[in-house]
């Protein structure tokens, strides 16, 4: 199984979760590619260029946000590991999601009757492992809700959330567990 | 105190959006007497207030991207939500490429982000309006023309 997992932080538990993922998900015989998003430099703001391409037949310019569309796009599981800030997606991975999940990758425009065509069906699951701030859930809705729109209601959702004063090790093992049994 | 401060997020210097900022600084003016202050976000965020923000009414406007704000506005707004404790009217103007009924699908995150979490670092009372335009991928120049005068008409009210 081909399995995606995005690192949007480089603080130590997101970091420590995205290990347990590559980790545990090659061990049980996976193919695992890990996006390190600020590893890699990733710029999540959308530039000038990237939004006059959006609505164009080649929407993706940032050569980074192209290689990440590629890996997406063939992926059959999709993991995100994320820092909630403000109960929502932190910046940096709401950056990619804007400037990776372009039309062509995410979802098809039909531009006759404006309706969205789902871009990512091979994916089959959806993991996200928050470590929230205990302020909402909105980064569990964008993942789960908005993003599954783009992949299917059949694929399977798996949300993990770190409260805050949480048991770290208790997640570290769930999320290890899960990945081993994708 | 009075006065208000609309911060914009959009990467392109002509855009529905820059419409929107237009217009609501044109209400804002006609309501208060004076010019808004303006914050504009390009292609990358911009440094959030030095201290507070002294201002009543505080107007964002952006397109509305993966159900939520886009994410140079959302350093912006983390970054500077210390500074708004003395913001009584939290204003949000927001295009919507898809339809209502997907945003609801979607969970309309970027409302609930300003307010229950936005909004709660503001003064005590302090109101929360939502002006947005729905479905503009497929709108005719009628309605977004119709949009862009009621936003206008909405800030025009002190």
């Amino acid at each position: 199984v081909k399995v995606v997992v995005v690192q949007s932080s480089d603080d130590e538990t997101v970091a420590r979760l995205a290990s347990i993922c590559v980790a545990a998900a090659s061990a049980a015989g996976h193919d695992v590619r890990l996006l390190d998003l600020v590893g890699d430099g990733f710029v999540p703001w959308m530039s000038a260029a990237d939004r006059a391409a959006y609505h164009e037949a080649e929407p993706l310019v940032d050569p980074l946000a192209t290689r990440y569309a590629a890996e997406t796009k063939a992926a059959e599981v999709l993991v995100f590991i994320d820092r909630a800030q403000l109960s929502s997606l932190s910046p940096m991975l709401k950056g990619w999601l804007e400037k990776v999940l372009v039309p062509g990758v995410a979802f098809v425009l039909d531009e006759r009757t404006h309706r969205v065509k789902r871009g990512l069906t091979d994916v089959r699951r959806l993991v996200g492992v928050n470590v929230g701030d205990g302020l909402g859930s909105n980064s569990k809705r964008t993942i789960l809700r908005a993003l599954r729109l783009c992949t299917g209601l059949r694929t399977r959702p798996s949300w993990y959330e770190l409260r805050p004063n949480g048991d770290v090790a208790e997640l570290f093992g769930r999320v290890e567990k899960r990945m081993r049994s994708l | 105190m009075s006065g208000a401060i609309v911060v914009h997020c959009h990467p392109l210097a002509e855009s529905f959006s820059g419409a929107m900022r237009d217009r609501a600084i044109a209400g804002l003016t006609t309501a208060h007497g004076h010019r808004p202050q303006v914050v504009e976000i390009g292609e990358s965020p911009v440094a959030p207030p030095a201290e507070r923000l002294a201002v009543e009414t505080l107007v964002l406007v952006y397109p509305t991207w993966w159900s939520g704000q886009p994410a140079a506005l959302s350093r912006w707004l983390y970054e500077s939500v210390p500074t708004f404790g003395e913001v009584r009217r939290v204003i949000a103007i927001s295009s919507h490429g898809s339809p209502k009924r997907t945003n609801l699908l979607e969970g309309e995150n970027g409302k609930r982000v300003l307010r229950d979490v936005v909004l709660r670092r503001c003064a005590a009372g302090a109101q929360f309006e939502w002006i947005a335009f729905y479905n503009i991928d497929a709108a005719p120049l009628s309605k977004r023309v119709a949009f862009l005068d009621r936003v206008e008409r909405r800030l025009s009210r002190p």
